[in-house]
């Protein structure tokens, strides 16, 4: 009798289990992927702050701002929505962007036409009197210096209003180096980027993206070329093309409806062919994923 | 007094209801009794009730443990062929029509000569579970009673 107890508890665990583990609908129905929410407030509540200077009569040149860009914003070089001069006081206002996570927080990206642009530093400048935005004059130019400990020889700025797809000045405009950095102007009130055209890639290959797990929408993905200092922000999936051979690091970020963080990180090589990577995010402290992107 | 069956074959046919894909299919099969054994060669078919249309041909061996009176309970271990006939409906990309399978589960049938059988099976490629409802009929059924003396 203990023997036929035996095998009916056996046959009794059997079924308990098969049931609990035998209920896939893998073949008729599409794997539900996990959902992502919009990191926009994540980033928001991590970017740097716009500071605010009021320039008035009895300021001095240069404004410093707490990451070291040194801006002289000459009254004379700028003007009014209806192109008429400005007078003492107006406002002016600076993002300093000096590392590839402050980039990515402004959710930027280093693309130039097909090609991509190096960073070493990107800022932006505006300027307001009484809430209105004023203008740059033509032909007027702002004077600024760019910290940095070692400095590179024909850099060049560049200009963008979205921060995100860039164009070289015309004529071109080249930083000087000095002790302290690069000494150049701004010719525009938006953003600006220090650094070298790398133009479109001889050979190159993409990077595209995929998961059987994770709904990819809302996740945002960058490509972190540390030896070009550019920072390539990926839309719908698919990189830019890349330098083959180049280093890469790549970086998906992703908070659910919980605030829990996502991630997926990987440093590779871009390769000759195009590659996909099918991934699977995975969840990260916010201490951990800021520390990924301080180490980029 | 026990009662016991003795080596016999027998046909059946029955009919199938997959859980988690909701099919519902058909199947016939071939049963040869040999002590607590039953060796059985079978052919299922899914028309298509369901999201699935498929055959599959196996053959199942029964292990028969104990009796319970007039049930017996069985342990079973399947393995064949399947042919995944609408496997362009899957949004798997690796859907195929020919594959393997391999199944093991429990069952419950009893020791007429024509006798019901009712199986819980676990399909190990898909894992998808599946009940059997079917009939047994035994041919030449032979039925005998052995005094507990000879024993």
């Amino acid at each position: 009798m203990l023997t036929q107890t035996k095998y009916l508890c056996a046959a009794l665990f059997l079924l308990g289990t098969s049931l609990f583990y035998s209920c896939s609908k893998e073949r008729i129905e599409e794997e539900e992927k996990n959902d992502y929410e919009s990191m926009n407030d994540y980033f928001d509540s991590k970017k740097e702050e716009e500071q605010d200077f009021l320039i008035d009569t009895g300021g001095t040149c240069p404004v410093q701002g707490k990451h070291g860009t040194r801006v002289c914003p000459a009254i004379t070089s700028i003007q009014t929505a209806s192109a008429e001069d400005v007078e003492f006081p107006f406002n002016m206002h600076l993002i300093e962007l000096y590392t590839p996570k402050d980039i990515i927080y402004y959710q930027l990206s280093n693309i130039k036409g097909s090609g991509h642009i190096g960073n070493n530093g990107i800022i932006s400048l505006r300027a307001t009197k009484d809430g209105a935005s004023l203008e740059m004059k033509t032909g007027g130019a702002w004077s600024l210096e760019m910290p940095s400990s070692s400095p590179k020889a024909s850099q060049e700025a560049f200009y963008s209003s979205s921060g995100s797809s860039w164009s070289s000045a015309s004529p071109v405009e080249n930083f000087t180096t000095t002790a302290y950095g690069y000494d150049g102007f701004s010719t525009d009130l938006s953003w600006m980027a220090n650094g070298e055209d790398h133009g479109a890639p001889n050979t190159s290959a993409k990077f595209t993206f995929s998961s059987d797990k994770d709904n990819l929408d809302n996740v945002v993905t960058y490509i972190y070329l540390p030896n070009k200092s550019s920072i390539i922000r990926v839309d719908n999936q698919a990189s830019i093309s890349l330098p083959s051979g180049e280093s890469a690091k790549i970086i998906l970020m992703a908070i659910n409806g919980s605030g829990d963080l996502y991630h997926y990180f990987e440093e590779t090589t871009v390769g000759t062919t195009d590659t996909n990577i099918n991934l699977e995010l995975s969840q990260i402290s916010d201490d951990n994923l800021t520390k990924i992107l301080d180490e980029l | 007094m026990n009662l016991q069956t003795g080596k016999s074959q027998g046909v059946g046919a029955g009919i199938i209801y997959n859980l988690p894909t909701q099919n519902i299919g058909f199947e016939l099969r071939w049963e040869y009794e040999f002590e607590k054994f039953v060796f059985a060669p079978q052919a299922a078919y899914y028309p298509g009730i369901g999201p699935i249309n498929e055959f599959y041909a196996s053959v199942s061996l029964h292990y028969r443990p104990i009796e319970l009176g007039i049930f017996m309970p069985y342990l079973l271990a399947n393995v064949g062929y399947n042919g995944w006939i609408n496997h362009a409906v899957s949004p798997d990309p690796d859907a195929k029509f020919s594959n393997w399978s391999a199944q093991g589960g429990i069952g419950l049938t009893t020791n007429k000569c024509t006798r019901p059988y009712l199986e819980y099976r676990i399909n190990a490629k898909w894992n998808e579970a599946t009940l059997r409802l079917g009939l047994i009929y035994t041919f030449n059924c032979r039925k005998w009673y052995i005094c507990d003396s000879y024993l």
